[in-house]
Parts: structure tokens; C-alpha cells; sequence
């Protein structure tokens, strides 16, 4: 692994700054990602930008209270299973979160940063987080959840 | 004094009070917790209303409320609060956190990394210029605002002064509780006068709780040198000393580093001269460019905090005993001190150099803990220490004659280790450990001492080097050298 980040001047010294859009002639061919997925390093910039505030601001506006700056944490340290754990604490389905909640009124809306320095890529870490965890063979522990013969 | 509102703290006010303290605050556990690990927010501390009934009753059940002005923080925000604190017993109130959030803080609880994105609390530039949106009339505004509300709320109870309102705990009453235990909580003792005649004064009645001593000999100290600091000549005076004198050289310490700084007159120093036994404190917060000479013996603190210059200490010449098997200095001696040297003939009592920082000291002996908690600097020990030595031990290091083979179970073996000087691998500590032992002879004229450099072979073999784990053997004296405070 490549030497932790550990910069606390992070969000001033590195923009926000998305995954790449893909072409709207290529995605008018095929029903698929709009983005290209994060690479692991741009992930753990972007997640280290985070300040860690005392009082998530992003925690508190996201409507299942998912653990954002601890996973940003975890995700900047490049450790993707532990986020992943985290991330499926409070919420089912992170990946499809990731991708289809309007996070500029929600968390990033909410974010420290979002004023004046851009608010952290929450979104996309997130899609980040358990796309790669699956990639790495992690499944979600099931094991606990009682069967509710429900669906 | 800020003291933390627990249990008892009316006590601890009472002797703070009699310490001539100007102002008390009792610190509640609310409010501004910016910096602190979370484990202190949630466990430290109780809330102010409590210590402050306590400190007040206290006060004034021991005659001393008058002297003193006592003021609370911990989380106040509106005028309720501050004519609640007043009606508890406080004069003075404290804001910290709604002033901040006035100026632009978003609470961040990151003040302790230098990078508060609201340029708040950080002395980064950038943050500062381009991202700090605070005025003055903000936090102008934010007061109006309480003052108004005191003054309403104040209006309302028919109070027309503050001074009127302080301790009028008549004006509370106790709610009936929204759940059955709450109902039960007994409050009175907080709403009660402790049974002190109303007579006695609810409020500081002087300007000042001035101090019985009055410092003559500082004072003294300060018009002999006066001229020669502010036109940086240096100078020598001779002078007597007594135990009543305590923080002596603290206010000549204090004009040098008002004209030149905390070591801006080392190279033209002020020398005094002391015959006697002195006081605590001797020589506190000594700056640069002083040194205190000492023949007679001196109390606890001898260096406290010092930042530089010189004390030397030695015995009367009168004296026979064995200067390295006698006390010479009290306990605590160089707590946090920065920088400087001090040369004692004689033993120290416990706790020497805890928190040392940057003092070359010699000593012929210490008591227990010595160089506690100790991050930089220089101690020769001359002779026997105490247990513990080392406790906590980051930085520095120490020279120590072990005559009986006792150190290995003496010190403190979680962060320092020792070496033997006399190896062949040590030459340049046993070398510098000579020059140090020649600068303390040539101080203090030390029997012993003396007696040590001329049979320096037989005594070599004796003495440890302590120094942290942490730091290597080869870097610690260019480490040294290069901070030579």
C-alpha cells in the first residue's frame, strides 16, 4: 500500500474533483454509468479531504445517517473492506446510494467544505467503497439477518 | 483562578481566595469544548451551576466573597443564563464559544489542527485572508443582544443593577419536574444562603486582594538593576535573604524580558549576590540575562519555569558538613523551566526537573522522581537519587554517580534506558561529562566535585548516562549543541 495520507491541509491543496463524465453520444447508445469509477488513489485523495468535522454536518442531512466522515477516513487510508462494513451499517443498498441520491441537497449540500472549497466527492466515494469491495470478493455478512420469508 | 466546577470546589476557592486571588472562575462542562478528545467532553467536569453555588456559599461563609470576584463560563449563551449565573453567585461571565460562532465558527472540532476552514481558529495565512468572514460588530451585535435580554429578564424579577441581582437566589423557584424522579431531585441546597447572615457582602468589594507580602526585596532588586537593564550594562549587587522572600528575581526577570526579551540580555548579565536562606520560588521564571549567586540554602520551586540566565547555590563557607550528603534545595525544583543553568551544592528533594525542557542543571544528589516527565535538557546527578528516576521521560538526558550500585532498581525503566560512560565507544560523553562537571566547580567550588574530576578514572566507572529510548545515543549530544539555551 502506498504511504497513508495524512495532510490536514488536504481540502485547500486539492480541488474537488469528480470522476470523468462519460460522452452523452456514447451514453445515448447504451443504458449504462454516467461516470467512470474513481481509481483507488483519486478515492483517497478525494476522501481525504475531509475534515472531520466534530459535528458531521453531512451525518446529520443524510436521511439514514450514514457514517460519512468515518468512512471517508477509512476509504483515504485504503482500507475499502472496513469501509465497506461501515458503510452497509446504516444502509442497505450504498452502491445504488451512491449513485441515484441527489447528494448536492443532501450531504455534500451540508458539507464544511461546500461553501467555499468544494464540498467532498461523499457520492462518489461511496459508489467507490462497495464497488471495489465487491470487485475484491466481499459480500455483505448475512449471517445475522433473520429470514422473513418476505420477498 | 479557573477552576473546574466538581465537588468541593468551594473549598478549593476558599484557598485560592486566600491566595489573594483577584478572580475566581468556575468552569462548567458545557460550551466551548472545541479542541478536547471527546473523552473529556463526555466524562470531565460537572455542570457550572453547581461548583458556582457551592464557591459562592463557600466564599461567603468564610468572610472572603468581598475579596474576590468570582465569575462562571461553561456554555452561556443568552441573558437567561447570565442572570442565572448571577443569581447563583457570579459577577463576571464568560463567553467563548457563541462569540466564535458570531465571528464565523461552524464548530468543527478541529481547532487543534491548524486547518479550521473558517479561518477561525488556525494561523494559516490563506485561510485567514481569503476565508474568515468575522467583524468586530458581529460579536458587538451578539452582546447588545445578551445585555438586552439580561436587562429584560432583570426588569421582569424588579432587579435594577447587577449588583443587586448577585446571590438574590430568592428569585428561583424549583419546578415540579416532568417525570416523578426528576420531581424528587432536592435543588435546595443550590437556592439556599448556606445560613449567612445577609449582611455579609455578595459581591467583590475591592479593586485588588492585594497579598500580605509585598515583595520588598523584588522590589529592591528592581530599583538597583532598573537602570542597568534598561541600559543593558549589566551589573552586580550584593544582597541579604531571607525565607519571607519568595519569587525572588521573578520581577527583575520579568523587565528584562519586557526590554530585550527572554534571553536578549545574556551576554551582559545582571548578577546578584544572595546571602541567606531564600524563600520559595527562588529564581522563577528567570530570563536570560540574570543570574542569582546563592551562599545558605534555598525553599521549594528554586527555578520554576525558568527560561534562562544562571542560579548558582551553594553552601555558607561556615559550614562543615559534607555538601553532597546535605539538602540544599526544596522539592519541584526547574518545573517546566525552558532553558538556562542551575548549579546547586547539595542535594535536591523530590520531583527535580520534572518537566524540564531545556535546563543544564548539576545537583549532588536528588530525592524520588527525579527528572519526571522531563522532554529536553541536561541533570547531572552527583550522588544518590531517589526511586522512579526517569518516570515519563521523553527528552534530555542524564548524567547519574551511582556510588552503591543501587540505579539499575531506581529508575524507571519504561522510557529511558542507561548506559555506562566509561566504555571506550563513550569517549565524547566522557569528555563532555568532565567539561560539565569543570563548569560546575568552577560555579560553585564544590568539595566534592572537585574531588571527583581528580580521580576521575575512579569514578568514571560509576556513572550512568539516562537517556529515552527513543532518541539515539550518537544524536543526543549534537542534538545538545545545537540547542544550547
Amino acid at each position: 500500500m502506498s504511504e497513508r495520507l495524512n495532510n490536514d491541509f488536504q481540502f485547500v491543496e486539492v480541488d474537488r474533483k469528480g470522476p470523468v463524465k462519460i460522452a452523452a453520444a456514447v451514453r445515448k447508445q447504451q443504458f449504462a454509468e454516467i461516470y467512470e469509477p474513481f481509481q483507488q488513489k483519486q478515492a483517497s485523495e478525494q476522501a481525504h479531504r475531509c475534515l472531520e468535522c466534530g459535528n458531521p454536518y453531512c451525518e446529520w442531512k443524510c436521511p439514514v445517517h450514514n457514517y460519512i466522515p468515518n468512512w471517508l477516513k477509512l476509504v483515504s487510508e485504503g482500507n475499502i473492506i472496513k469501509a465497506a462494513e461501515l458503510s452497509h451499517q446504516t444502509n442497505s443498498l450504498p452502491e445504488v446510494c451512491g449513485r441515484v441520491c441527489p447528494q448536492d441537497r443532501l450531504c455534500e449540500g451540508a458539507c464544511t467544505l461546500n461553501d467555499e472549497f468544494g464540498a467532498v466527492t461523499i457520492g462518489s466515494v461511496e459508489k467507490h467503497i462497495t464497488d471495489t469491495a465487491f470487485a475484491m470478493g466481499w459480500r455483505p455478512d448475512m449471517s445475522k439477518v433473520p429470514e422473513t420469508y418476505k420477498r | 483562578m479557573k477552576l473546574v466546577s466538581r465537588p468541593g470546589v468551594g473549598t478549593i476557592a476558599c484557598g485560592v481566595a486566600k491566595a489573594y486571588a483577584d478572580l475566581i472562575t468556575i468552569s462548567g462542562y458545557d460550551g466551548g469544548t472545541a479542541a478536547s478528545p471527546l473523552t473529556s467532553v463526555h466524562y470531565a467536569g460537572s455542570p457550572w451551576e453547581l461548583g458556582l453555588a457551592d464557591a459562592h456559599q463557600s466564599l461567603r461563609g468564610n468572610h472572603l466573597r468581598g475579596k474576590v470576584r468570582l465569575q462562571t463560563d461553561g456554555g452561556l449563551k443568552t441573558g437567561l443564563d447570565v442572570v442565572k449565573a448571577a443569581i447563583l453567585g457570579a459577577e463576571s461571565f464568560g463567553f467563548g464559544t457563541m462569540p466564535m460562532v458570531a465571528v464565523g465558527c461552524k464548530y468543527l472540532r478541529i481547532c487543534h489542527l491548524n486547518n479550521c476552514a473558517t479561518g477561525v481558529a488556525t494561523q494559516n495565512d490563506q485561510l485567514r485572508e481569503n476565508h474568515y468572514r468575522g467583524t468586530v460588530e458581529m460579536v458587538k451585535n451578539y452582546f447588545r443582544f445578551v445585555a438586552e435580554e439580561t436587562r429584560q429578564w432583570m426588569a421582569s424579577v424588579g432587579v435594577r443593577s447587577m449588583e443587586e441581582l448577585v446571590g438574590r437566589v430568592d428569585l428561583l423557584e424549583v419546578i415540579e419536574g416532568s417525570t416523578a424522579k426528576h420531581g424528587k431531585l432536592n435543588l435546595q441546597p443550590l437556592l439556599s444562603d448556606a445560613g449567612i447572615p445577609a449582611e455579609m457582602p455578595q459581591t467583590c468589594q475591592v479593586g485588588h486582594n492585594d497579598p500580605y507580602d509585598l515583595a520588598d526585596l523584588n522590589t529592591k532588586m528592581l530599583e538597583l538593576a532598573e537602570q542597568a537593564i534598561a541600559d543593558k550594562s549589566g551589573g552586580e549587587y550584593e544582597l541579604t535573604i531571607t525565607n519571607c522572600d519568595r519569587s525572588v528575581g521573578a520581577r527583575t526577570s520579568g523587565a528584562i524580558a519586557k526590554a530585550h526579551g527572554n534571553l536578549g540580555m545574556q551576554d551582559k548579565p545582571v548578577r546578584f549576590n544572595f546571602t541567606g536562606h531564600a524563600g520559595q520560588s527562588f529564581g522563577v521564571w528567570n530570563a536570560g540575562g540574570q543570574e542569582l549567586y546563592l551562599q545558605g540554602d534555598a525553599n521549594d520551586y528554586v527555578g520554576k519555569g525558568m527560561a534562562g540566565g544562571k542560579i548558582v547555590i551553594r553552601q555558607p563557607e561556615t559550614v562543615e558538613y559534607a555538601s553532597n550528603e546535605t539538602t540544599i534545595i526544596g522539592n519541584t525544583c526547574l518545573y517546566g523551566a525552558t532553558g538556562g543553568t542551575l548549579y546547586a551544592a547539595g542535594c535536591a528533594g523530590e520531583r527535580f526537573a520534572v518537566r524540564n525542557s531545556g535546563v543544564h542543571a548539576v545537583i549532588e544528589g536528588a530525592g524520588d522522581h527525579c527528572c519526571e516527565y522531563m522532554t529536553g535538557g541536561l541533570v547531572t546527578v552527583l550522588g544518590q537519587v531517589g526511586c522512579n528516576f526517569g518516570a515519563g521521560m521523553t527528552g534530555g538526558f542524564a548524567y547519574v554517580l551511582d556510588m552503591d550500585n543501587t540505579f539499575v532498581d531506581k529508575y524507571n525503566h519504561e522510557l529511558v534506558e542507561i548506559h555506562r560512560v566509561a566504555p571506550q565507544h563513550m569517549e565524547e560523553y566522557k569528555n563532555h561529562l568532565r567539561s560539565v562537571i569543570m563548569g560546575y566547580i568552577d560555579a560553585t567550588d564544590s568539595a566534592w566535585a572537585t574531588h571527583i574530576v581528580e580521580n576521575f578514572d575512579d569514578y568514571i566507572g560509576r556513572f550512568w548516562l539516562v537517556k529515552p529510548k527513543a532518541a539515539s545515543l550518537g544524536a543526543l549530544l549534537n542534538h545538545m549543541r545545537s540547542r544550547p539555551e
